[in-house]
């Protein structure tokens, strides 16, 4: 789920920052100190990605993976504010009590979460509630002040609900990969026409990313880490992809492109009344992973 | 020194040839004489797994590939973060070339403790493979690592998989010779390539 946070937060919180092409070149605490992380910023135009984001609104709602083209879907769920509030609870550093939740048309995420742990019986049992309609969202929070001079104790609590479309779960059919053997197809990198199941009501269009980690398939390992990102305006089912998503990774690396879809909106000063003003990003989205081998001479 | 193996080797194939031939005589015959394995070494080739699948715990299902896959991607497999901690069961079979009969098709299964691997999977995988080769015995040395722990910066270590396979025809023969290196590659360089819209097959230089 780190993960998942992890790449939407660079793939939005960039693409609202930039949107234009640019390399940023910084050093990635996470991984090797050695390595350079090089994103590289293609899309320049406006997107529903890059409209709402804020980087100071912990992020809820639920991802869905699939890891390749013969892998299960995954579903995650994306909850930044209990994580946080269990760790100030562990640390003693909270000094009232509050508890949040979020239901998704109904259904309880923090309850799905504990009650099926695997995420492919979770994406199984769920999927069809959480994708390809519009999904209502219910944040539901109450909070309690510190006692009083007379010990008792104020209890807040309130609920907001949106209601956003959640575009289809996400599968790439093009390159189309039927057995285990081609999982790692090689691709050339010129002209690729990338093909997925077209969602004519998803109206944010897709996200697609390229990354390279430096190996390549001769097993010599690279201090790199390259990551293109492209926003496809048009969720119609194909595109061909900017070479420019290529950039930088060499011929026989093994490389990943993720396609990612969804929506995102932003609910703002929650409880604000009570001065516990908060805001959150509910996002919901789902993303395929075509690893490659890209091939730039043929 | 690949021609002083070479013909070491050779020498060894005479004697066990011989000594085959004098056991033959006293009654003791193999049933089927199967073709003595010639093999050669180059040390720029690699082997090729058959099949890699990755089983994450409380999991059916795998990742992984099948087929003619240089171990390289092996370590990129183990490089994508893994959802789940604890244990993995690898299975892995080896389908190693260059060398003719009964080199070739050999298979490790093996399962690791994926120590240190946590919920985040392993960084600066890198990877070595050692080949230990006697006349009819071969052993495959996989070693994964130096790895670093992604949940803990302080935890590293590599992980070993080795595999003895015997093939020798007869029993009674005892290695002689051995060596370090990896197996020679046959694989023709005509491959599936995705140009545009659609597989093709392309004769790469």
């Amino acid at each position: 789920m780190k993960k998942v946070i992890y790449l939407l937060s660079i793939i939005l919180s960039v693409v609202m920052i930039g949107c234009k092409e640019d390399t940023v070149k910084v050093s990635e605490q996470a991984q090797d100190i050695e390595n350079v992380v090089t994103e590289n910023f293609l899309f320049s135009g406006e997107s529903n990605y890059s409209k709402i984001l804020r980087t100071d609104a912990p992020m809820i709602g639920y991802s869905t993976i699939k890891e390749n083209s013969l892998a299960s879907n995954e579903l995650r769920i994306i909850d930044d504010v209990n994580e946080v509030t269990n760790s100030e609870v562990n640390l003693q550093k909270s000094p009232s009590a509050s508890s949040f939740s979020l239901s998704v048309n109904g259904i309880n995420l923090s309850e799905l979460d504990n009650q099926i742990i695997d995420g492919m019986q979770k994406a199984k049992a769920s999927q069809n509630l959480l994708y390809g309609q519009n999904v209502s969202f219910t944040i539901s929070r109450s909070f309690k002040s510190m006692s009083n001079v007379n010990g008792l104790q104020k209890v807040s609590s309130q609920d907001t609900t949106l209601t956003m479309y959640v575009p289809n779960l996400v599968e790439i059919t093009s390159p189309k990969i039927e057995k285990t053997s081609d999982l790692f197809p090689y691709c050339y990198y010129k002209g690729f026409e990338l093909k997925w199941n077209a969602d004519s009501k998803n109206y944010n269009g897709l996200v697609v990313i390229v990354e390279w980690t430096g190996m390549n398939i001769k097993g010599e390992k690279t201090a790199k880490y390259i990551r293109n990102i492209d926003v496809i305006s048009k969720d119609n089912g194909s595109a061909v992809l900017n070479e420019k998503l290529f950039d930088n990774i060499p011929e026989n690396a093994i490389a990943y492109i993720t396609l990612l879809r969804g929506n995102i909106s932003l609910v703002e000063d929650y409880l604000a009344n009570e001065g516990q003003g908060q805001s959150y990003r509910v996002v919901a989205e789902s993303h395929a992973v075509l690893p490659l081998i890209l091939i730039r001479n043929l | 020194m690949n021609m002083k193996i070479t013909f070491l080797n050779f020498l060894i194939i005479i004697a066990v040839g011989a000594i085959n031939i004098n056991a033959c005589c006293t009654g003791d015959c193999p049933p089927d004489v199967p073709t003595i394995p010639t093999c050669s070494w180059d040390d720029q080739g690699e082997i090729q797994f058959f099949s890699v699948k990755l089983y994450p715990p409380t999991s059916q299902n795998y990742y992984g590939f099948e087929l003619g896959y240089p171990m390289v991607t092996f370590g990129e497999i183990f490089s994508r973060p893994l959802t789940r901690p604890t244990k993995s069961t690898i299975d892995i079979a080896t389908s190693v070339s260059g060398c003719t009969g009964t080199m070739s098709q050999s298979k490790l299964f093996s399962e690791a403790s994926q120590i240190g691997v946590g919920l985040t999977g392993f960084k600066n995988l890198k990877r070595v493979n050692n080949v230990d080769q006697s006349v009819h015995n071969v052993t495959i040395t996989m070693v994964s690592g130096p790895y670093t722990s992604m949940t803990n910066a302080t935890e590293t270590g590599n992980i070993i998989w080795t595999k003895k396979i015997d093939t020798n025809p007869y029993k009674y023969q005892q290695p002689a010779l051995s060596s370090v290196g990896v197996f020679k590659s046959d694989k023709a360089n005509i491959i599936r390539v995705y140009v545009k819209d659609n597989f093709r097959e392309l004769q790469l230089n």
